[in-house]
């Protein structure tokens, strides 16, 4: 620069040398901050106010996600260990359920088998009461068709003399 | 009031005097008693006070006509079981009975039918 400004002759000669024109430049820097002191003022506190918001949006909605993802994970965990409490209930009732149908099976089995043994002692009681009672009636029957056959042929047979003769053993017997 | 052995004592005294007397006597004591259904008993009774002197009424029941052989056989025997002086035998045939007989006094009664015998045996092997 040093030597730039000894070769052009001062920094008229400078900018002269660089194609500038000093008075224009001076004007356009005015200009220049002339608009950044606008912009400053007017421009970027509504702009860097907009850009926080946006940044607060979605830092909150950073925020919630990992809030969410965290409420989802613990939900998760939950319903894990619901789900798994679940199953344990699920398989103590079961192993209950299965030892308590077991159990009335059994009981079921003992009961059917002293309620067939009952049913066949009763039967066979009933048979040997059915069997007597036949036999019995039977032998009436029989001792019911002998006397009648006994009462038709002693009513042809027994004339009056065989009467008589019985007549006369039933006064003996009976003296 | 008089009882019925009374009465039968009664009616048995003087039945042999006054017989007629004696069937109203029997006959206004059941009637004032009330009594007219025990008629038959009463004359039970007064057939065993009479039985008890000597006096034997007696039925006898068979299948067919007895002779006069068989008929003195049982008054025989009639008198000897109830001590009678005097009997009095009814008659009856009933073939239902097969045979034998049935004597009947005021105080006995012999059954000695071929039906009851049979009736007997059936019970027996009722049993």
């Amino acid at each position: 620069m040093t030597l730039l400004l000894a070769e052009s002759g001062g920094i008229g000669g400078l900018f002269t040398a660089l194609g500038l024109n000093l008075q224009s430049l001076v004007l356009n820097t005015l200009a220049f901050l002339v608009i950044v002191a606008v912009l400053g003022k007017y421009v970027y506190p509504s702009l860097i106010k907009a850009l926080d918001a946006k940044k607060d949006e979605l830092e909150a909605a950073v925020r919630l996600e990992r809030e969410a993802k965290e409420a989802l994970e613990q939900a998760g965990n939950k319903a894990e260990a619901v789900v798994a409490e679940a199953r344990a209930a699920a398989g103590e009732i079961l192993a209950a359920s299965k030892e308590a149908a077991a159990t009335q099976l059994d009981e079921a089995r003992a009961k059917t088998e002293a309620q067939a043994a009952r049913t066949i002692n009763e039967a066979r009681e009933q048979l040997a009461h059915d069997v007597s009672d036949a036999r019995k009636t039977l032998r009436v029957e029989t001792a019911r068709i002998v006397a009648a056959a006994a009462e038709t042929v002693l009513g042809e047979k027994l004339d009056s003399k065989h009467d008589a003769e019985l007549i006369d053993r039933s006064l003996e017997i009976k003296k | 009031m008089a009882s019925r052995a009374q009465v039968a004592a009664h009616v048995a005294s003087s039945l042999t005097s006054d017989r007629n007397g004696a069937m109203k006597s029997a006959a206004a004591w059941l009637v004032s008693t009330g009594r007219q259904r025990q008629a038959g008993y009463l004359a039970r009774d007064v057939a065993k006070v009479l039985a008890s002197r000597g006096y034997v009424s007696a039925r006898v029941t068979t299948a067919r006509p007895m002779s006069d052989e068989t008929q003195g056989r049982i008054e025989k025997f009639i008198r000897e079981a109830t001590g009678a002086k005097e009997l009095e035998l009814d008659t009856a045939v009933d073939p239902a009975i097969i045979g034998g007989a049935q004597i009947e006094t005021p105080d006995a009664h012999l059954d000695a039918t071929v039906r009851t015998k049979l009736a007997t045996f059936v019970q027996g092997v009722s049993r």
